[in-house]
């Protein structure tokens, strides 16, 4: 969907744009008005922040609309600022549109002096109209734009009002021109900066704010919950539980149905007639990239309810509920953001942990990060919980939850003792106001991010679904065990006999490495032909053993996509193979006790 | 007096923020810098203490909170 269909003569040609502004200024709703779906997210070379870029069409021509990480400035104080501030001078054509939250004008209105100093032509997109209005107050766009010496357009993002003008205004902007007191504050100082935008927010603003006027309403009681040192802890392990359960019960509903799919392609894979195919699509096929594929619903509404987390602004108020708690292993509540987003994807987990200001606290998030249950591994707990456990499946999977947070804050104390962490500088954070989000960004973004497991299902998957299934067919005619995949599995199957684990399930693991999924793919793989993998699983271990592979999946690497932006965020190969070692050597020794412990209860 | 000693309700001038500069640019870019009026809207232990700045509202933990000196302005509510 382009945001404009007007075709003024004076366009022609595309122009690349650079959308820039502050934190919960508005700028993903401005970016997904100007482009609808035409989106694709892809990372900033060299580094992991995420990279949107979509189009949006002007009469004739096109706006390349790159969506840049949100920046209180453009000094390189975090990795976001650095990638703004390098996009901007790579590129000092392009155009940039100052995302700016017209409720905090005086707050917002240094990075727009700073673009105005950076020279590149700009246009300046003032959101939050309404809830200003809603104050009694409005801006005038006018004034602001001759003081800048740039286009200042009022944008709805929510509802897509003024997108068309913005685009346009993007299009015909050049190099700004501010007034002369302007221009001199741009160059200037830090102070001058913030002095200069307090007085043009003044003049084209009239009816100063007044300090900390309280908000009231819903938002004010939601706050005196949220905000509690008793009940807003509560609340928050509520909202965690709730999001479990709509993830599972939802997910479930959709699974099904996938499910049956699966099971009538399945039986459509039987009837071919050339035994090897017949074989590679239901072994490769069906039981590597079908099984991973089931699972995407699952997925999809985790990734939802995060985006509604996130966009709804209440994320902000978990880190304020659990800053006390995270205090107590050397960080503070932003760094419990990172650890929530984990039980989505432990990759964006560990993209997220840049928002933390210490470098130390960065790394200590970002071992702390593999241990919170992901989304991949849930599959793998409900299979294998679901097949051995029945009823009680459900507290199993509860309790590798909890036993994945109690990992990671164990990683944190170990971790705190070994860098020798001392008191850190603390939680610095924006309260954003509460906004209900709108349905259509939060499907795109839970879209874009279910988008990114569903290649990986089409790639890397399908690709080691393909090798595990031909080592398991080679040589042709021989049995699973026979086969070159059972010769590797029963060469290292001695090293974890001591946790019950048979060659099948080492395979299992080994090919775990590349994405927890393939654990499934694998067994499904491997399994006996015929029957479903949760009505075979107990034919390949006992009770006491499916335990302790479980909590090895738990513990250990999460996955090949985890390592690398582990690798290239902490920028160090000595802590990411600590990460790694340190994942395989409690994976182990925590799943030997567990063995130990099935034993004595009799569960072996 | 520091920040950590205001009480839910106080109105109070940043006087100066002892901490270092790279978190003190990161208060000022947040608006937080000598001469600002701020609103406690919250400190209550062990949490983070909640302020007014104008219209938007910051989180800051303790620690810090110990490290900005300001001045009282007006009565207790």
């Amino acid at each position: 969907m382009s945001c404009c269909d007007e075709s003024p003569t004076s366009l022609s040609g595309d122009r690349r744009v650079l959308l820039a502004g502050q934190p919960n200024s508005g700028k993903t709703s401005v970016f997904n008005a100007l482009t609808g779906a035409r989106q694709r997210v892809g990372n900033w070379p060299g580094v992991t922040v995420e990279r949107k870029e979509g189009r949006c069409a002007v009469g004739e021509s096109e706006l390349v609309i790159v969506d840049l990480p949100g920046s209180y400035s453009l000094e390189p104080y975090s990795l976001e600022e650095r990638v703004t501030r390098d996009a901007l001078a790579a590129e000092p054509d392009a155009v940039v549109i100052n995302v700016v939250d017209a409720t905090r004008l005086e707050r917002q209105l240094p990075l727009t002096l700073q673009m105005i100093a950076a020279g590149n032509p700009l246009v300046v997109a003032l959101t939050m109209n309404d809830e200003l209005a809603a104050e009694g107050r409005s801006i005038d766009a006018e004034s602001l734009g001759r003081e800048l010496g740039a286009a200042v357009v009022k944008v709805d993002g929510r509802r897509g009002a003024g997108a068309r003008e913005l685009a346009k205004a993007a299009f015909l902007a050049t190099k700004p021109q501010p007034s002369t007191a302007t221009g001199m504050a741009a160059a200037g100082s830090f102070e001058e900066r913030h002095r200069h935008s307090r007085a043009l927010s003044h003049t084209v603003m009239p009816a100063p704010s007044t300090a900390g006027a309280p908000r009231g309403g819903l938002a004010g009681r939601a706050d005196a919950l949220a905000l509690h040192p008793v009940a807003g802890p509560l609340l928050f392990l509520a909202v965690i539980f709730a999001m479990f359960q709509l993830t599972f019960s939802l997910g479930g509903l959709l699974g099904s149905l996938l499910d049956s799919l699966m099971a009538s392609l399945d039986a459509a894979a039987a009837t071919l007639t050339i035994p090897l195919l017949a074989s590679f699509v239901r072994g490769a096929l069906l039981g590597g990239v079908g099984n991973v594929v089931s699972l995407v619903p699952f997925v999809f509404i985790m990734f939802l309810i995060l985006s509604f987390l996130e966009d709804s602004g209440y994320m902000a108020r978990a880190a304020f509920a659990t800053d006390a708690f995270m205090h107590r292993v050397g960080l503070h509540g932003k760094a419990f953001i990172p650890l929530v987003m984990g039980f989505g994807c432990n990759v964006p987990a560990i993209m997220a942990a840049r928002t933390l200001e210490s470098p130390r606290d960065r790394l200590r998030v970002m071992l702390m990060v593999p241990f919170t249950s992901c989304s991949a591994r849930l599959p793998v707990y409900v299979l294998i919980a679901g097949a051995f456990f029945g009823r009680r499946a459900g507290f199993v999977v509860f309790g590798l939850y909890v036993a994945g947070i109690l990992a990671g804050i164990g990683t944190a104390m170990v971790s705190a003792k070994v860098m020798s962490v001392g008191r850190g500088v603390g939680l610095i954070m924006e309260l954003p106001p509460y906004r209900l989000p709108l349905p259509k960004s939060l499907l795109l973004t839970a879209w874009q991010r279910t988008k990114e497991y569903l290649a990986k299902a089409g790639s890397i998957i399908l690709l080691a679904s393909a090798f595990l299934w031909l080592l398991s067919a080679m040589p042709l005619g021989s049995s699973a065990a026979d086969s070159l995949l059972g010769k590797i599995g029963h060469f290292i199957s001695p090293v974890f006999a001591p946790l019950g684990f048979d060659w099948r399930m080492v395979i299992g693991l080994a090919s775990g490495f590349v994405a927890k999924e393939v654990v499934i793919s694998t067994l499904g793989v491997l399994a006996p032909a015929g029957s479903s993998l949760s009505a075979a699983l107990p034919g390949m271990m006992g009770p006491g053993a499916a335990l302790a592979y479980l909590v090895f999946i738990l513990l250990y690497t999460p996955c090949l996509a985890t390592i690398a932006v582990m690798r290239s965020e902490s920028g160090s190969r000595k802590w990411t193979t600590i990460s790694v070692a340190w994942g395989i050597t409690l994976a182990y020794c925590s799943a030997f006790v567990v063995r130990l412990a099935a034993a004595l209860l009799g569960l072996a | 007096m520091s920040l950590i000693e205001a009480r839910s309700g106080d109105t109070v001038y940043v006087e100066r923020v002892e901490l270092p500069s790279a978190a003190a640019t990161r208060l000022g870019e947040l608006g937080l810098m000598p001469g600002e009026q701020l609103q406690v809207i919250r400190n209550q232990r062990p949490c983070p203490l909640v302020l007014g700045l104008g219209l938007s509202r910051l989180m800051l933990g303790r620690d810090i909170c110990g490290s900005i000196r300001v001045l009282q302005t007006a009565l207790r509510a």
